[in-house]
């Protein structure tokens, strides 16, 4: 026997969420939250960051008790007790950032949840069960080998057969796509929708609208912790403009709707004026045959030669961990290059310390706002003040020009409407997005010549991210070269005037930001590690 | 150069490597729960002072074992209490435990100072075994401490690598998060393994008191402890090389005295320095051996070693 409880019957309530209420300090997470997923039906749960959405998750698993409301499995009424009593009651969760202890295997990692044996594990066992399920599901996994060496993919993949090892009947995906490339997207639905086939519930978490709709039979939308609708999904023509009008609870306007991918290309008038021919015969950024030792085996970057001009923006993308986050370090001075040359405007940068990096025109946001862009224990007027207190604008001697300074923090609150209760608040105490607004101003105060940010959007809310993507062209059409690390590649085709496909630490390939069929192709055969098609021209 | 006798050495290299050997073992077991527990040395001077005290008052060395095992998890038990269940510190909860615990050996141990043990593990050679030559005297010609570590290797090595209770522990100690949200008790299993690594310290000083050295003195384990917790890092966490490295301590403080004995015209401070330089001298080795292919230092130490965890409430 591979799964313990059989799937039940198609078409009845596998999960019913009644009246749920789960209260943190200062905010009600979940307000009186209804959910119902059906025996074999695959349910959207859709909303901003923040609805509510993973609170509704933990809760499921067990993780989190709600202080009101019932829960009913399988049309019984039930209370969670812990993790433990969750996955035998035949829930499985599949986080975003996954469950799973890298240097054990993939059947150590299945062993943790089960609870028999007691003290003998028989892991041949487990991994020939293993192997046999994956092929059941094409969800193809080596059971014997680390965690830590899987590719993302695959890591989801020992997550999903993990729960369904462990008898989940009921299997929760929190925003599953978010690090897969379209060919491996493509295999999960594969997956996904077999499972259903079979009267698995699938609850599917994301804010991808398309992938909502091409998957989902429901969807249920949640703002401000409160479950605003439940629709039936039919595939009819207007339904993506009527979620995203849910989520974000007013009528969405053109910059949203591009934010949530409902439009298919991006208008004419919002590309970037042409580059104007002066301009774009001189060179920002070029990086000649870059050699970056990385933090993983497969990150260092090898080889990597580009160029990035004035005015334009151009997206690095490829899956985390191809050496991206190396080579924009290397770019800010905040890594050694081993080999090969960076100059910025025809001035060799290479090797050069953060700070004269920084004083030759070259600004960076990294991806981890918290921890490496900002200090999060110091006010936002430190943190204001990180890169540039030296200036003589900011500091006479030894000590610094507190006021000045604070009117400097004043300006760019005022200019980049930063909501702050408190300029002597810690910076850890900051929303994401007034976080990485506070960051884009502090780079941008020195007018950069060449702008490097990764991830820009990632965990901010759909205001926050159309108004840093604003920013970001502005930048760009003020003549700043823009270089973007990207893991989401609608993202990428929304802002980019060029890809740059990175993988193992090498640039693969150089693709114009469309969304065609046979370019998402070409773009997913390069994340993978393919070379092109000879088709491509 | 002097005469040294190569077996006798070895014999006593193996004695003298026995209580680091413990010490290790049990900080093994805590540390692989991601619980650090620098505390040894005073936890090993409560048990080896609580062990000696119990078998003076009773005239039983088991007895005297069984409270040094005790004592070494009471100490423990605080320390789990401050770390696991507040988010103290885990360094300063251990370092305020060596402390504490050197305390209590001192004071409690006073009146004991230069006793001999009222019973202790005299050496019991174990029939047909001691008579093969070499290996016999050595390894087969011992007290019952030495004889019970030789079991407790290989049974801590198949347990934390081949049952199910040492796969949770190590879970444990790599990703909390990741073994609570499978359903295992982070805290339940961080308290076991800082009581049951307690309580094998503790025993570590008993088999000096009651074993290798069965009188009381004012800090009797100079300092082994401390060689405990580089030992740990020496092994990576891996209990068959922590007999490697207690043996390996053990063999330099042997050597170290019998050519004090043989009287090498060279100072017995320096002499008695050695194991410990030999000590910190494998610790670089192995950590300079583990760097990896990218030429960044890594460590095998458990991922989640040191840091309080807490179900975060709020998603």
């Amino acid at each position: 026997m591979l799964s313990k409880s059989e799937a039940p019957a198609l078409g009845t309530t596998a999960v019913r969420l009644k009246n749920i209420t789960k209260r943190f300090p200062g905010i009600v997470a979940n307000d009186r939250v209804n959910f119902e997923v059906k025996a074999g039906e695959i349910h959207a749960l859709l909303g901003e960051n923040g609805a509510g959405k993973s609170t509704l998750l933990n809760i499921l698993a067990g993780l989190y008790r709600p202080e009101e409301g019932e829960i009913f499995l399988r049309e019984e009424k039930t209370t969670l007790r812990g993790p433990a009593d969750a996955i035998k009651k035949g829930v499985g969760v599949v986080y975003q950032h996954f469950k799973l202890v890298p240097n054990q295997t993939v059947a150590e990692n299945v062993a943790l949840g089960m609870r028999q044996p007691r003290f003998l594990l028989n892991l041949k066992k487990i991994e020939n069960d293993l192997t046999e399920l994956g092929q059941n599901y094409n969800l193809a996994v080596r059971p014997a080998t680390r965690v830590g060496t899987l590719s993302v993919g695959e890591q989801q993949r020992a997550e999903i057969l993990r729960a369904l090892y462990l008898g989940a009947t009921i299997l929760a995906l929190d925003e599953p796509t978010a690090n897969l490339t379209p060919k491996e997207t493509e295999g999960l639905f594969t997956a996904i929708r077999r499972l259903a086939e079979q009267g698995y519930a699938i609850i599917f978490v994301s804010h991808k609208l398309e992938e909502v709709v091409s998957l989902a039979s429901r969807a249920t939308i949640l703002r401000g912790g409160k479950a605003v609708a439940t629709l039936d999904l039919k595939g009819l023509p207007g339904e993506k403009e009527q979620i995203a009008r849910l989520m974000i609870g007013r009528e969405a306007d053109s910059q949203s709707e591009l934010e949530l991918g409902m439009l298919d290309e991006v208008p004419l008038e919002k590309k970037a004026a042409p580059i104007p021919e002066v301009v774009s015969a001189q060179l920002t950024l070029q990086v000649r045959g870059l050699h970056v030792k990385g933090e993983v085996l497969n990150s260092t970057v090898k080889d990597v030669s580009f160029e990035v001009h004035p005015g334009e923006m151009v997206g690095l993308v490829g899956v985390a961990g191809n050496g991206q986050r190396e080579l924009a370090e290397a770019l800010a001075g905040l890594r050694r290059a081993e080999r090969g040359d960076v100059t910025l405007n025809g001035a060799d940068l290479t090797n050069r310390s953060a700070r004269q990096v920084h004083r030759a025109g070259v600004a960076f946001v990294p991806e981890d706002r918290l921890g490496v862009g900002s200090a999060a224990g110091l006010n936002l007027e430190d943190n204001f003040l990180l890169r540039d207190y030296w200036r003589p604008e900011y500091s006479a001697g030894p000590f610094l020009r507190r006021k000045a300074v604070r009117e400097g923090l004043g300006a760019a609150i005022g200019q980049y409407s930063i909501a702050v209760g408190d300029a002597y608040a810690p910076a850890r105490l900051l929303s994401g997005g007034n976080l990485q607004k506070l960051l884009l101003a502090r780079e941008l105060n020195s007018q950069p010549k060449l702008l490097i940010v990764a991830n820009p959007t990632r965990g901010l809310d759909i205001n926050a991210s159309a108004y840093v993507h604003n920013k970001l062209r502005q930048a760009r059409d003020q003549g700043a070269a823009v270089l973007l690390i990207l893991e989401d590649l609608d993202e990428a085709f929304l802002l980019c005037d060029q890809l740059l496909v990175m993988y193992e630490g090498r640039i693969m390939g150089k693709l114009p930001p469309v969304r065609s069929a046979a370019n998402l192709e070409n773009i997913g055969l390069l994340m993978a590690g393919s070379s092109l098609a000879a088709t491509h021209s | 150069m002097a005469d040294i006798d190569v077996v006798k050495t070895l014999a006593s290299a193996v004695v003298a490597g026995t209580p680091v050997l413990y010490a290790t073992l049990g900080e093994i077991l805590t540390e692989r729960s991601g619980v650090l527990n620098l505390g040894l040395e005073g936890m090993m001077l409560v048990g080896g002072m609580a062990g000696f005290a119990a078998t003076a008052a009773t005239g039983n060395v088991f007895i005297g074992v069984a409270v040094s095992l005790i004592a070494g998890a009471a100490l423990a038990l605080v320390h789990a209490f401050f770390t696991v269940s507040i988010g103290v510190n885990q360094v300063v909860s251990g370092l305020s435990l060596t402390l504490v615990g050197t305390g209590i050996a001192s004071y409690f141990g006073k009146p004991l100072v230069g006793q001999a043990a009222k019973d202790s593990f005299q050496t019991l050679p174990i029939p047909l075994l001691s008579d093969i030559p070499v290996i016999g005297p050595i390894l087969f010609t011992q007290n019952l401490f030495v004889y019970f570590s030789f079991l407790l290797v290989p049974a801590l090595f198949y347990f934390i690598y081949r049952t199910r209770p040492g796969l949770n522990l190590r879970a444990v100690g790599e990703s909390p998060s990741t073994a609570d949200a499978q359903g295992i008790s982070v805290i339940g299993t961080r308290y076991l393994y800082t009581l049951l690594g307690g309580a094998l310290v503790g025993m570590g000083g008993a088999s000096i008191s009651l074993g290798s050295n069965p009188n009381w003195q004012e800090n009797i384990t100079a300092g082994r402890g401390w060689i405990a917790v580089g030992l740990v890092i020496f092994a990576l966490w891996n209990p068959w090389r922590a007999f490697v490295g207690a043996y390996l301590f053990g063999g330099m403080e042997a050597f170290q005295f019998s050519l004090q004995v043989a009287g090498v015209p060279i100072s017995s401070y320096f002499l008695r320095m050695l194991p410990y330089l030999l000590t910190i001298a494998a610790l670089v080795f192995t950590q300079w051996r583990l760097k990896d292919q990218t030429g960044r230092a890594s460590s095998a130490a458990p991922s989640g070693l040191g840091l309080f965890y807490l179900r975060r409430e709020r998603g």
